[in-house]
Order: structure tokens, then C-alpha cells, then sequence
């Protein structure tokens, strides 16, 4: 089995909730609380995938995928963010998904699970 | 032929061309100021043909000539300070001077024998005093005028003076003969230039006209661009009417501005607001026209105000339309107690002046309106961003609470009295998550907004829509063309396929399927969305896409929802350039047609391009 589904996100409710759900549904979890400490992570626990909140503070979820870019990182993003128009953030950042929040569990766990299953 | 005889012909010919021309001008606008110049030159005419034809006829020292002539040099000054006076009054002393002196002299010429001797010199003296005199009045006036008029006084005050030389040096020649010849060459001289600047007085050529008007035209243009930034239409009139009266030396100025909803002229004055309707007094008559006017006499051209007119002792008026396009904004006045010396130059003054005015008043207007379409678009700004922020700010908690509740459910025993609260925060939590989408949809369904529209397949939008939809998705199938091509706004045509998908699914059976059908239908595309639900009542079927509308069947508990969300798809397909309709039966079920334009008018393809699609169909 390998690396764990970052979950990026500076909200710690929503941290511990989407932990929660994922662990339910058998997937290991790490979880960073903004940019700069999920680069860190990226680093550290090569994660499978990173569901990535778009609006945090010191390191936001576009310079995130920047710098994923700029070290030549290939590693599958799922933009979670309460913004309107979460597809329009995913094109935009390059992400190969999106979950708009407020998500249902089922809805997280299929789109997670796209990613994850092979 | 002398050079002397050609000074001589050419002064007579122009002369005889000011003649013409003051004839003209009589006849054309009948007047004092006109019926004056025009016997002025009349007697210098008559003087110099008089003494041509009688040498002609051989009785060149007939007497009766030098009668002729002699009245005729007594009436010139006489004359000349007419024109003074039929500009600006002036003092009656001098008037009665004047008259009383040339009938004197004329009747001295006729009643008493030549030779006149030390008698010429008297004459002389008053003759050469009088023109003197009308020569400085007319540079007073020239100094009070302004553009053309002021440079056509200055040349009359000029042609005055010089007048007034060459009366003198013809009395010196009365008095000693010896001097004739040497003075003759002088005043040939002095009368050519004497002749050139009545020329170009009393009747200049265009090009001097538009070179004297520059000056002026050039300061209202410059003017101007201050003027649109005055805050209202009023104070722009006042600077316009100021701007009249030093250009033109009129007595006054007002501007009416035309109130399209009382249909009035509005003028501004020292008493107050006056309204006058369209063809009263001379000012609505040039603006029901749609043409400029001029009277010089007022009282007469517009006998129903004849009172008001004489109360205020104004005579002549001059009044052009002010128009832009045909839009029409209000009307130019001059006004002044005498009708002005040179008539056609205050006309297409007023004129120019009216045009002028309309620029700004027009741009005035566009300027104030791109302002509040500029701050109108601020608002929006700043109101979509704040809605997204709230929107966000509440979606966040929302995300926590609704997973958390989940969590809840699956941990709980399924029938037990917590599992049922946890279902309940559950559904409450995805109740609030709509509401707050419809909240922000009826604020952001009142603006207006263009569709973006972008080429596109509406088959592909729809796809991604009902993907878009999570689990329901399963239970919706999308069938027809394999592709619909044109240009769409894209997250405008999602969100009606999902509102229209999800009210399906929602007042379906839970098993029940709903079928999306997608076709191309010429320049148009057709949606179809068909449930086999509980339907809807006929009653309902006519409010249905009115904002805040909820079926009657519809129970608030069971099916969320403010009742928008019809509406905001009628919207979305006239966006488009369509419409939406709806079939339904009560307990067989619905369906929703929306027909929307594939095309933006702007572009649109020729036909044939249109047509693979239709092949794949």
C-alpha cells in the first residue's frame, strides 16, 4: 500500500471530519493546514493524492499548485473549496478533480476513490 | 487713363457694389438700421454717378449739380450718425444738432446763388465735425462688441473717419482752388482706402467673416470642455448665455431647455423659472420649428405677448433650436432693444452658439449617464463579492456539520432515537445548503447580465451537468444528438439542466428515472427534461416560472426549496434567446422543453455550416 490522501485544509473541523470519513472507507490520511506545511508533507509522506482547500492563509491552495509545478511533482490534486465555482479553480490550478463544498460523504468518497482504487 | 481716374473707377465700382448690396438687404429685412445704410450709399452713389452722367450729357457746370451734390455731402454725416443712433441710442442734443444742421446747409445750397464762400467753410466745418463725431461712436461700439461685429465697426469706424478727411480736404480745395490738384491725388488715395474699409464693413467677404469668427469659436470650443463638467444643465445654460452676450454685445441671453416630461421650455431667469410651450413667443416658434428666427420687431411677430415685450422694452430677438441628432434640447435667445447693426452675423452666431450648446448639454447628459453605469457596475462588483464571501464563509461550517452528521447516522444504531436526530441534522444541513444557493441565485437571477456566450457542444454541457450532480446522476440519462454544436454560456446552460434534472428527480419516486433529451432543430437546440412524477396542476401551470412560486402539491417539509428555481431557468433560456415550456399530467409527470437560440445573433454561421450537425443527428 502506498502513500496516504493529503487532506489540505486550514479549517480543523473540516480536517478531522474528511479524516474521519476517508479512514471510515479504509484509506490512510495525513492532513496539513495550509500550502507551505502540505509541501512539507509532499515531501515527507508522498501521499497518493491531495484534496486541497483553496483559501488558506500563508501558503493558498493556487501557489500550492504552483510550486508542485515548479519542483516537477506529478501527484493527482482534488480542489475542495467552498468557492462558487469550485470546476472553474480545478481547470484553472490543473487539478485532475473537484469536490464543492458543502459535500455529501458519498460524494467525497466516490470522487476520492477514482483517484485511489488502482 | 491717370492713375488718378483708375483710383477714381475703382473706388465708384465698389461703391456702386455697397449700393447693391445695402439694396438688397432692405429689401430682404426691412428696417431702420438697413433703410439708413441703404440711403447712405444711395447718396454716395448718387454723388458719384451724377457728376459721370452729366458730363456725359455736356452740362457738367450746370448748377443744379452742384446743389445736388452739396445736399448730398450735407447728408452723409447726418446719415452716418443715423446708424450710429439705430445701434445705440444716442443723446437726442446731438440728434437735433444733426438734423437741424443738414436741413440748414441743404437749404443754404438750394436758396442761396454761388459762389458760397466763407458760407462752404461753415458747412464744411459741420460736415467734417458730424462724421468725426459718428466715427468715434462707432469705435465705442466696436470697443463693447465682439468677433465679427467688433471687426466690422472697427472698419465703418475707419471708412468713418476717413470720410470725414476726405470732406475736409474737399472743403480746404472750396476754400483755396489753388490747392486742387495736389490735394485731388490725396483724397483719391485716402477715398480708395475710405471705400475698401466700408467694404469691409458693410459687407465682408466670407473668408474675413470666418477668420474674425475663429477667435470667437475657438474660446466656446475651449469653453466647452470645461462646461460638460458642470454639475447640472442650468449652470451650463447660465455660462452659455453669459458666453452670448459678450459675443454677440446683445442685451441678453437665455437658454430654455426643452422638458421632454411637462413638454416645456424651461427658462431660468432673474424671477424665477418660466415655462413656455413649444410656438409661444418668438423663442417656442423657433424651437416648434426646428428652425432659427429673428425679428426685429418683436411686439409686431408676436402679438400675443406684445405686452410683455414692450414691458420689457425688448425689440429684436434672435433664437435658434438647440438639437443634437434629433433629440431635441432647448432653444438659444438673444435678445436687445434695437435690432442689431449687422443682422446676419448675430444669426449665424446664434446659431453656431446653439450648436455649440447642444454638444454639450448632449455630452453632458452621456457623461452623467456612463457615470452611473460606471457606479452601477461598482455596486454589482462589490456586491458579488461580498456574496461570494458570505457564500463561502457559510459553506465552510456547512461542509463539517453535514459530514459530521453523516458520520453520526452510519456510527448509530439505525432505529434508535439519536440515529433518527443525526438523520434529521443531516437533512436539515442539506436543506440549509440549498436555500443558501437560492438565496444567492435570486440576488444575482435581478441583474441583468449578457450571456458569455462561447462555442460549445450542448451535449457535452449537459453531460457534465448531470455528472455535476453526485449521486443522482446514476438515475439520469441523457439521449438524442450525439453533439449540438454552437456557442452557450456553459455554467448558465449546467445549471438549468440541473435545476431542471434535480426538480425531476425531486418530485419523483426515488427509483424513478429522468430522461434528458438534447436535439438541434435548424438555428435552434431543444433541452428536454421528462419525469414520470407526481406532475403538476393545471392551476400551478400558468405561475410556474414566476419568482417565489411552489406548486400547490408541493409540501414545504418534503420538497426544499424557495421556489426559484423555474425561474431562474426561464431566464437562462431568454439569455439565449429562447423560451421554456411545460406539459404535465398529475400522477403521470412532466416535462420541460427549453428552446434556445444555438447561435449569438453576432455569430451566427452561414448555413451550411450549421449542417453536420444535423448529419449526425
Amino acid at each position: 500500500m502506498s502513500g496516504p490522501v493529503l487532506v489540505v485544509d486550514d479549517d480543523p473541523a473540516i480536517r478531522d471530519a474528511v479524516r474521519d470519513v476517508l479512514e471510515a472507507a479504509g484509506m490512510r490520511v495525513a492532513t496539513a493546514q495550509d500550502g507551505a506545511d502540505a509541501l512539507e508533507q509532499v515531501l515527507a509522506e508522498a501521499p497518493r493524492l491531495v484534496l486541497l482547500d483553496m483559501r488558506m492563509p500563508v501558503m493558498d491552495g493556487w501557489r500550492f499548485a504552483q510550486a508542485l509545478r515548479e519542483r516537477d511533482l506529478a501527484l493527482p490534486v482534488v480542489v475542495m473549496t467552498a468557492a462558487a465555482d469550485a470546476r472553474r479553480w480545478a481547470e484553472e490550478i490543473g487539478a485532475q478533480g473537484f469536490v464543492a463544498k458543502p459535500f455529501a460523504v458519498s460524494d467525497l468518497v466516490s470522487t476520492v476513490e477514482r483517484f485511489v482504487a488502482g | 487713363m491717370t492713375a488718378q481716374d483708375f483710383l477714381s473707377a475703382v473706388s465708384q465700382v465698389i461703391f456702386l457694389a455697397l449700393f447693391v448690396v445695402a439694396t438688397v438687404r432692405l429689401v430682404r429685412r426691412p428696417g431702420w438700421a438697413t433703410l439708413d445704410t441703404f440711403l447712405f450709399f444711395a447718396v454716395i452713389a448718387g454723388i458719384l454717378v451724377a457728376g459721370d452722367i452729366a458730363a456725359l450729357l455736356g452740362f457738367e457746370d450746370d448748377p443744379t449739380l452742384s446743389v445736388v451734390n452739396w445736399v448730398g455731402i450735407a447728408a452723409m454725416p447726418f446719415l452716418l450718425l443715423r446708424l450710429v443712433d439705430d445701434f445705440r441710442p444716442q443723446p437726442i442734443a446731438i440728434m437735433a444738432i444733426a438734423t437741424i444742421a443738414f436741413l440748414g446747409v441743404a437749404l443754404t445750397g438750394i436758396l442761396v446763388p454761388q459762389p458760397w464762400g466763407l458760407v462752404s467753410l461753415v458747412v464744411v466745418v459741420h460736415v467734417v465735425a458730424l462724421g468725426a463725431y459718428a466715427s468715434l461712436a462707432f469705435l465705442r461700439e466696436a470697443r463693447r462688441s465682439n468677433g465679427v461685429t467688433r471687426r466690422r465697426m472697427q472698419a465703418v469706424a475707419i471708412g468713418s473717419g476717413l470720410l470725414a478727411v476726405v470732406l475736409l480736404l474737399v472743403g480746404v480745395t472750396v476754400v483755396v482752388p489753388d490747392a486742387q490738384p495736389a490735394i485731388g491725388l490725396v483724397n483719391q488715395v485716402v477715398g480708395l482706402t475710405l471705400v475698401v474699409a466700408y467694404f469691409v464693413g458693410f459687407a465682408p467677404p466670407a473668408f474675413l467673416r470666418r477668420s474674425w469668427q475663429e477667435p470667437t469659436l475657438r474660446a466656446l470650443l475651449a469653453e466647452a470642455t470645461q462646461l460638460v463638467h458642470l454639475p447640472d444643465p442650468r449652470a451650463i445654460a447660465r455660462r452659455m448665455e453669459e458666453r452670448a452676450v459678450a459675443a454677440t454685445g446683445a442685451d441678453g441671453a437665455r437658454v430654455g431647455l426643452w422638458d421632454e416630461h411637462a413638454a416645456v421650455l424651461l427658462f431660468d431667469g432673474p424671477d424665477g423659472e418660466r415655462r413656455v410651450a413649444p410656438g409661444g413667443f418668438i423663442a417656442g416658434r423657433a424651437f416648434q420649428a426646428q428652425a432659427p428666427m429673428f425679428s426685429s420687431r418683436a411686439e409686431r411677430d408676436a402679438p400675443a405677448h406684445a405686452a410683455e415685450y414692450r414691458a420689457t422694452g425688448i425689440r429684436a430677438i434672435a433664437a435658434a433650436p438647440i438639437t443634437s441628432g434629433d433629440r431635441r434640447l432647448g432653444v438659444f435667445v438673444v435678445y436687445a432693444a434695437r435690432p442689431p447693426l449687422f443682422t446676419d452675423d448675430v444669426i449665424s452666431l446664434i446659431g453656431l452658439m446653439a450648436e455649440q450648446a447642444a454638444l454639450v448639454l448632449r455630452s453632458h447628459e452621456l457623461l452623467r449617464g456612463a457615470a452611473q453605469v460606471r457606479a452601477m457596475a461598482e455596486v454589482t462588483r462589490l456586491k458579488d463579492d461580498f456574496l461570494s464571501v458570505v457564500a463561502h464563509d457559510v459553506r465552510t461550517p456547512l461542509t463539517t456539520i453535514l459530514l459530521n452528521a453523516e458520520l453520526l447516522e452510519d456510527a448509530l444504531d439505525g432505529g434508535s432515537a439519536n440515529a433518527r436526530r443525526a438523520s434529521s441534522l443531516r437533512t436539515e444541513a442539506l436543506r440549509l445548503k440549498q436555500l443558501v444557493e437560492d438565496y444567492l441565485d435570486v440576488v444575482r437571477a435581478d441583474e441583468a447580465r449578457p450571456a458569455r456566450r462561447e462555442p460549445g457542444d450542448l451535449v457535452s454541457l449537459a453531460r457534465e451537468a448531470i455528472d455535476g450532480m453526485g449521486q443522482d446522476a446514476a438515475r439520469v440519462s441523457v439521449r438524442g444528438d450525439a453533439s449540438v454544436a454552437g456557442t452557450y454560456d456553459g455554467p448558465r446552460i449546467q445549471q438549468l439542466v440541473q435545476n431542471l434534472a434535480s426538480n425531476a428527480l425531486k418530485y419523483s419516486d426515488p427509483s424513478a428515472s429522468v430522461g434528458v433529451g438534447v436535439h438541434a432543430d435548424g438555428a435552434d437546440a431543444t433541452l428536454e427534461v421528462t419525469d414520470h412524477g407526481i406532475g403538476i396542476p393545471e392551476a400551478d401551470l400558468t405561475l410556474l416560472f414566476e419568482r417565489f412560486h411552489r406548486g400547490q402539491n408541493t409540501d414545504d417539509r418534503r420538497y426544499g426549496g424557495l421556489g426559484l428555481g423555474l425561474y431562474i431557468c426561464k431566464q437562462i433560456a431568454e439569455e439565449h434567446g429562447g423560451s421554456i415550456h411545460v406539459t404535465s399530467k398529475v400522477g403521470v409527470g412532466s416535462t420541460f422543453t427549453v428552446r434556445i437560440r444555438r447561435w449569438a445573433v453576432s455569430d451566427e454561421p452561414a448555413l451550411d455550416e450549421a449542417t453536420p450537425d444535423e448529419v449526425a443527428s
